[in-house]
């Protein structure tokens, strides 16, 4: 059970204002799955939005408990046909449900952020306001959906993913082998370390550096997505998709491929198994898992886009990455590489730029409410270092669905104005 | 809220011989037993057969949901079907059931009954309501009960013999036991963990 914290070094820090351009951050932690399951986020967050190993089963199950879903589902769904229909079948539509209420949960921050260079103060609060769908429709049928209704003084920048997931394809016979998920979804090349589940404010470089204005590894894609756990250690991901990031009609036929393979060592397998099974769901200490992750990736794209001179050009490009996740008692080691090549990235003479991001993590558990986090990252473009960061950060969980953060943004690479950025956030969701 | 009848549990008293009359007790584990009991059975008993009970128990529809939503009941057993419902039902079975059947619709305060010849479980569906669920399990002995959350069950009066145990599910299933009963004593009987169906 955590303990409340005292309001007093909370607000010191809040009060500490400073001015940033805030990057909008993405959630995937989910009421709408504590009020069906009647449980705590923790049961599957180290902190929101950051996924504990049965957390990350959970979203691999398509949002369904591995070890007998129904066995704790607390908020009864609606049937769209009682199970005996499946013996009806062909003659019958399969029998499914919707869920019991509607699976709406909001996510809400307000920041303070200071902007060292220009010394730039600012209440930015609320600085975003993101509802979240996400349930199942029936048995190895789940959906997700995040849709930003405001984000620095914007209304409505509009949706940022949603698809539906059907899970455990021929079942019987493959197990968890085979996943189909359709929609507007991250990639799941960065499974290893996903941007929605990140603690930091600061996307990781590798996650978020572009190249070319079309692509970046974090953004969502519409498309289909094969993946699965053919066997508790091990997954993969076969990915086809439009390209083009999240905000761009697709303006050509060209389609992007990806493919993932990654191997779990230790700690719960990959399909949930050696998880809890008993009565009730486990909602204390649950960032402890032992385990080395190791996860490479590769990505295929092209990207048509138009230069100053409006004239369209096509740009194939690459990233190939490996990904590292090592967990010890309380302790977290994240690392991650990723290599690009692109071939036209701005159609002037700058053609066939190599560039190579990598970040180093290191996040603790102090206390189950309070975790720190240190991330070191660099970026290099044709062999020559372009990036090099630094982002602190003190995470503190005043409840299971309030957290309190403080970030720096430090850029040690640059001559002058090392510190860019501090940013103190209030994050909670309901 | 599931009930399963008794009639199993009396014709068990009934045909037990007195004293010499042993328990079968034992457990299934898995967890979604706690959301939908199983019906523990003595399989069929070579050379023997049993009287179905002249009264016919009754399967109800009220607030658009069968009660009980499981009933166990003897080979031969002649079942009536309750319409004590404000609105029509159509019950029938499944096309894979053992017995098939398709009661038509009918209106509030009629009974229709159906004969139950053969073993095994019988899926009711109501064609008007889709998420109306119940099933029918012949079994064929009196030796039979209903596990409890923790899917413990008790088969009490069952003559000294060497049985086979099986269940019935809807969602689990395992293999038949072997159980070995005394008289005046209690067998104890240990499923390994039963696979979704």
């Amino acid at each position: 059970m955590l303990r409340a914290v005292k309001p007093t070094l909370l607000v010191v820090g809040a009060l500490t204002t400073i001015l940033l351009d805030g990057l909008a951050r993405e959630a995937a932690a989910i009421p709408a799955f504590a009020r069906k399951y009647r449980t705590s986020c923790t049961t599957c967050h180290v902190a929101i939005p950051k996924r504990n190993a049965f957390g990350e089963a959970f979203r691999r199950n398509g949002y369904q408990i591995p070890a007998g879903d129904e066995r704790y589902i607390k908020e009864e769904p609606v049937s769209l046909g009682a199970e005996a229909w499946k013996e009806m079948w062909p003659d019958a539509i399969w029998p499914g449900a919707i869920p019991g209420t509607f699976p709406l949960a909001a996510y809400v921050h307000q920041r303070f952020v200071f902007d060292g260079p220009t010394d730039d103060k600012e209440f930015d609060a609320p600085h975003e306001l993101e509802l979240l769908f996400g349930n199942t429709l029936g048995r190895n049928v789940g959906f997700f959906g995040e849709w930003v209704a405001y984000e620095k003084g914007v209304n409505a920048p509009g949706l940022k993913r949603f698809f539906i997931q059907f899970s455990n394809l021929f079942e019987k016979r493959l197990g968890k082998a085979v996943s189909l998920r359709v929609g507007r979804f991250e990639p799941g090349i960065a499974d290893g370390y996903k941007d929605a589940d990140r603690i930091t404010m600061e996307h990781p470089i590798t996650l978020d550096y572009r190249v070319t204005s079309a692509f970046r590894v974090r953004d969502a894609q519409s498309g289909v997505e094969l993946a699965g756990v053919p066997h508790r250690r091990f997954e993969y991901v076969l990915g086809l998709v439009n390209g083009q990031g999240v905000s761009v009609n697709d303006p050509d036929n060209d389609k992007d491929v990806y493919a993932r393979a990654g191997f779990k060592f230790g700690g719960m397998g990959l399909d949930g198994s050696g998880g809890p099974e008993g009565e009730e769901l486990v909602i204390a200490n649950n960032y402890v898992d032992n385990s080395v992750m190791l996860g490479f990736y590769g990505y295929w794209g092209v990207a048509t886009q138009t230069d100053s001179n409006r004239v369209a050009f096509r740009n194939e490009f690459r990233r190939f990455g490996v990904d590292a996740r090592v967990n010890f008692g309380r302790n977290y080691l994240l690392a991650g590489v990723v290599r690009g090549r692109d071939d036209n990235p701005s159609n002037t003479s700058a053609r066939d730029v190599d560039s190579t991001a990598w970040f180093v993590e290191m996040d603790r558990v102090f206390k189950p409410w309070i975790i720190g986090v240190v991330r070191y990252e660099r970026l290099e473009i044709d062999g020559k270092p372009d990036l090099t960061q630094v982002v602190p950060n003190l995470t503190l969980l005043a409840r299971a669905n309030i957290r309190f953060t403080l970030e720096a943004f430090l850029q040690p690479s640059l001559d002058e104005d090392k510190f860019r950025t501090f940013k103190a956030n209030v994050l909670f969701v309901f | 809220m599931t009930r399963i009848l008794a009639a199993g549990a009396l014709a068990a008293l009934l045909a037990a011989t007195g004293p010499e009359a042993g328990t079968i007790q034992g457990r299934i584990s898995h967890p979604l037993l706690a959301r939908w009991p199983a019906t523990v059975f003595v399989e069929k008993i070579p050379g023997r057969d049993f009287a179905p009970p002249a009264e016919h128990p009754v399967v109800d529809q009220k607030d658009l949901v069968f009660i009980p939503h499981v009933l166990a009941v003897i080979k031969g057993t002649t079942v009536d079907f309750r319409n004590s419902d404000s609105v029509k039902h159509n019950i029938f079975s499944s096309r894979k059931s053992p017995t098939v059947f398709n009661l038509g619709a009918y209106s509030s305060g009629v009974v229709r009954s159906v004969t139950f010849d053969k073993p095994g479980a019988v899926s009711l569906l109501c064609n008007v309501h889709a998420e109306m669920s119940a099933y029918v399990v012949v079994v064929e002995t009196p030796y039979f009960a209903q596990t409890d959350r923790e899917g413990r069950f008790t088969i009490g009066g069952v003559p000294p013999g060497s049985y086979r145990l099986a269940f019935w599910h809807e969602t689990v299933a395992s293999d038949p036991q072997p159980v070995v009963v005394e008289g005046g004593k209690v067998a104890t009987v240990a499923w390994p963990q039963p696979k979704r169906k």
